[in-house]
Formats: C-alpha cells, sequence, structure tokens
C-alpha cells in the first residue's frame, strides 16, 4: 500500500456511509453497507498506522527480549548454572527476537506459566512482558475505536 | 388462516413446511394451518420464528402459539451449540420451577424442517434489547415499578435451586469438586479459539495462563444458565416468564452465574444490575432464596473467564466471516471487537 492509500479508503468509506447505504431500501442490505463503510474506516486506519506501529513492535521487542535475557542471565549467575532459568523459556524468547513479532510473545508468556509466575524471576519477566503488551494493545486499540 | 398462512417468502415456504411436519405429531383429523409466521432473532446464533398453529381434533378445534428455533450450522457457538442438547434440557426443566417454555419435538434432520430445530411453546412475553436506549428504558421504568427486579432474581435463585441429579441434568457433566469447574470451561473456550482459526494475541495466552494457575475450588454445584441477563429473559407482566437461551448452560459454580449479573459488561449508564436490579436487592433476595452466599472473589476470577469468553466469541465471530462460512459483514466486523475484549482483559489483569 502507498501512503495515499489510507486516505482513498476513507474516502471510500465516507462514500458507502453517506451516499450508498443511505439510498438502499432494504435494511439488511443498508446495515451491511453501513458495516462495510465502518470496516473500510478501520481498515484506512490501519494502513495509515501500519508503518509506525511495525516500528514501534519491533523496537519494543527488541528491548525485551534484552531486558528479559539480562534477567535470566543475572539469575543464572546467582544460582550458578544456566538451568536456574527453563531452556524453555530461554528458546522461547530467542525465537521471539528472530521473529521480532509480539505474537510471539505468547510462547514466552505459556513457558512463564509452565515455570511458575510466582517465581520471583518469572514474575518480574512477566510484568515486563505485559508493559509491551499493554504497548501493544494501546497501539491496536488507535484502530479499533 | 390457509395451511401456509398469510406469509410470503421464505416465511410461506417455511409454514407449509411446519404444516405437513406438525400434521404428523398433532393428533390433527385435517390440515394444520400455520399462521402469523414471524421472525425474532437474525443473524448471530439460532434462527427463531413464532408461528400460530389451528387444528381439529376428536375434542374439536385447537389452537397453540408454537416458537421454532433452528441451528442454520453458521452460529457464533459452533461446535458448542447442540439444539438436541437444548432440547434435552428444556425437557428436564418441566418439573422444575425455572420458568423456561415447554419443549414439543427436536428434528435432527435438516432435511425436514431445512436445519436441525427445535418446536416449543410460544411463551407469553418480551425480550427487550439491553443494548438499546428503548430497552434500557423499559428496564429502568420497570425498576420503579419494583415486581420485575425480584422476579429477575428469583428466577436465577430457581435455576439454581434445581436438584439437578433429580431432574436429569447430570448428562451435562459434572465436574468434580475441585477447581474441574473452571478448567472445563477454559478448555471449553480453548477449543472455540482453535477453532475459529484465529491467530490469537500474547494477551490471551497471559489470561489463559493467569486463569489456570487460579482456578478456583468450587464447593457446590448447580445448574449454572450460562448467560443469565435481561436480553435473554422473556418479560410478562413485569414478571420472568421464561428463561431463554439455553445455549451455555452447564453443571458448576453458581458464582459464575452471579458474576454474569454483577458485571459492568452487562449495563448502561446505571447502578442497576443488569440495567434492572438494585445491587442489595439482588445480594439479599439471592442469598435467601438460595441458601448461597454470594463470594466476590470468586465472582471476581469469573469475570476474568468471562473476558476469555469474550475474546472466543468475537475471534469465532470473525473467523465465520474469513473462512466464507457467512457473508454478514457485521462479522466481519467483530475482527476489531476482539482487540477491545483483549484490551479489557489487559486492564482486568492489572497492566
Amino acid at each position: 500500500m502507498t501512503a495515499d492509500d489510507h486516505e482513498l479508503l476513507s474516502r471510500v468509506a465516507g462514500t458507502v456511509r453517506d451516499q450508498i447505504a443511505p439510498a438502499v431500501d432494504d435494511e439488511y442490505a443498508r446495515t451491511q453497507a453501513f458495516m462495510a463503510s465502518v470496516i473500510l474506516q478501520r481498515l484506512a486506519k490501519q494502513s495509515q498506522l501500519a508503518d509506525k506501529h511495525r516500528a514501534a513492535e519491533t523496537a519494543d521487542v527488541a528491548a525485551l527480549a534484552y531486558q528479559l535475557d539480562a534477567a535470566f542471565a543475572q539469575a543464572a549467575a546467582a544460582a550458578e548454572t544456566e538451568a536456574a532459568v527453563p531452556a524453555d523459556l530461554r528458546d522461547a524468547v530467542a525465537r521471539m527476537r528472530q521473529r521480532s513479532s509480539i505474537a510471539a510473545a505468547s510462547e514466552v508468556i505459556e513457558a512463564l506459566y509452565v515455570w511458575g509466575p510466582s517465581h520471583p524471576v518469572a514474575s518480574a519477566a512477566l510484568a515486563a512482558v505485559r508493559g509491551v503488551l499493554r504497548r501493544d494493545i494501546d497501539r491496536r486499540m488507535e484502530i479499533a475505536l | 388462516m390457509s395451511a401456509a398462512g398469510a406469509a410470503g417468502g421464505e416465511d410461506a415456504d417455511l409454514a407449509v413446511v411446519l404444516s405437513d411436519y406438525l400434521a404428523g405429531r398433532l393428533d390433527a383429523a385435517g390440515p394444520v394451518a400455520i399462521g402469523g409466521m414471524e421472525r425474532i432473532a437474525v443473524g448471530w446464533s439460532h434462527e427463531t420464528w413464532l408461528f400460530d398453529a389451528v387444528w381439529c381434533d376428536g375434542a374439536g378445534e385447537q389452537r397453540q402459539a408454537f416458537c421454532l428455533r433452528r441451528d442454520p450450522g453458521n452460529a457464533l457457538l459452533r461446535d458448542q451449540s447442540d439444539l438436541g442438547e437444548q432440547f434435552r434440557v428444556l425437557k428436564c426443566l418441566e418439573a422444575t420451577d425455572v420458568p423456561a417454555p415447554r419443549a414439543f419435538w427436536y428434528e435432527p434432520d435438516p432435511a425436514v424442517l431445512g436445519a436441525p430445530a427445535i418446536v416449543m411453546e410460544r411463551v407469553p412475553g418480551e425480550c427487550p434489547s439491553p443494548w438499546r436506549s428503548a430497552g434500557r428504558e423499559y428496564y429502568a421504568a420497570a425498576a420503579e415499578r419494583g415486581v420485575l427486579p425480584a422476579s429477575f432474581t428469583d428466577a436465577l435463585a430457581a435455576v439454581h435451586n434445581v436438584d439437578w441429579r433429580a431432574a436429569g441434568l447430570d448428562f451435562l457433566g459434572v465436574p468434580s469438586r475441585g477447581s474441574e469447574f473452571a478448567l472445563r470451561e477454559i478448555a471449553k473456550w480453548e477449543a472455540l479459539i482453535d477453532e475459529s482459526g484465529h491467530p490469537g494475541h500474547p494477551i490471551l495466552a497471559d489470561l489463559i495462563g493467569w486463569l489456570r494457575h487460579h482456578a478456583p475450588v468450587t464447593g457446590q454445584l448447580t445448574l449454572v444458565h450460562g448467560a443469565y441477563r435481561t436480553g435473554n429473559v422473556l418479560i410478562h407482566e413485569d414478571r420472568v416468564s421464561a428463561v431463554l437461551d439455553w445455549e451455555l448452560q452447564v453443571i458448576g459454580d453458581p458464582m459464575y452465574d452471579v458474576a454474569y449479573v454483577l458485571t459492568e459488561l452487562n449495563r448502561e449508564g446505571t447502578e442497576l444490575l443488569s440495567n434492572v436490579v438494585p445491587r442489595e436487592l439482588f445480594f439479599e433476595r439471592y442469598q435467601q432464596a438460595t441458601g448461597i452466599e454470594i463470594d466476590l472473589e470468586r465472582c471476581a476470577y469469573y469475570q476474568l473467564l468471562y473476558a476469555m469468553r469474550s475474546a472466543a466469541f468475537w475471534m469465532s465471530a470473525a473467523g465465520l466471516y474469513a473462512d466464507g462460512s457467512s457473508s454478514d459483514l457485521r462479522l466481519a466486523r467483530t475482527h476489531w471487537s476482539v482487540t477491545v475484549a483483549l484490551e479489557r482483559a489487559a486492564t482486568e489483569l492489572g497492566y
């Protein structure tokens, strides 16, 4: 999509909402037309914010992976064994960093719950992940509302 | 009233089919006349029609108002919804104090009535939508008169007071008295999420992890409606004439229903629970009628479970459009409702 695509989508949404939908007699079809305009408006917003959101996601994931790696290294050093942090968890963080995707944080969270969220290191790690998830959902809400 | 009644289009075709169907089941000495066909629910769940039937038997002319509920196969709950189970539940409830429609026939063969269907009695009453301003005004006025709040509370108490073993409802599955009830519900909504094809989100993983980790112990098992609120009960002369929408019922923790009554999700612009019941009245009357003490901690847990369920519903809805099962754009729009549900879950989890 080009930088102007969101403007085109937004204009189409407005045309459907203001001109097409009101001219439809059948109630079901009219409702569907209004729904189409809402969907087009959301897609326009998504298109407009896509690059900005992607950049923020990449930065957030990189910072989170760095923070988790550091915390796990510190925990391993304190316990004098790398096994102090579950291998599945360390692997999940590595995959998240590699994919540069917040979606991959699901595996990290699952591994944290397997480890036990009451463990102090796991608890701190979960808090760090949640901070990134809050920013992600706030970005998504810019489109959803 | 002719055999096909005065309806047009799809309704007229269905009236003819219903006339034949009922003629085979009523002791009719001639054709069964169908009239007053009215479709009252369009869209996301089952299709519902109201109609009247007139026929003659040995005792003379007979009349009955019916309700037809059909499963078009693309309902929001997918495999979680089973009309056969609903029929069985309604039959079990006939011998109890729960106000519910009498179910007459279950037709599983889609070739007979166009889709698997239940034919039940039409109970008098209305069911204003609490999501519309007219509905909210209706419930506010009813709350002022004071009869409906008590009746709404009593109907829920009646559900929870059912002797479910004696009623034969144990076929729904009986969880152990530990935390199995909550874990079963989590698994059920996880299955719906998997079925939806939605990629999910880490907030959902967090929510599910939290719910599993904090699953409460259920001390007392009752029949649980699963979606008890205004909009799912029929009201006649300010009283609940029937509890409807028996799609999510389980044997489980009564606080699951109480949490649904207490949740802010089911009221808009009012402190009245479910738009109609003052909180103090609900607590006092419910606890007195059931002998069950309301446990706000368990209710808070179930409100998070409802956040998961909401996300699952929206994922399922969006998936039905995405996979071509439905062409209804209202379902496509729910793609963004998932985001709203997840934001709420994040807030309830404290972030």
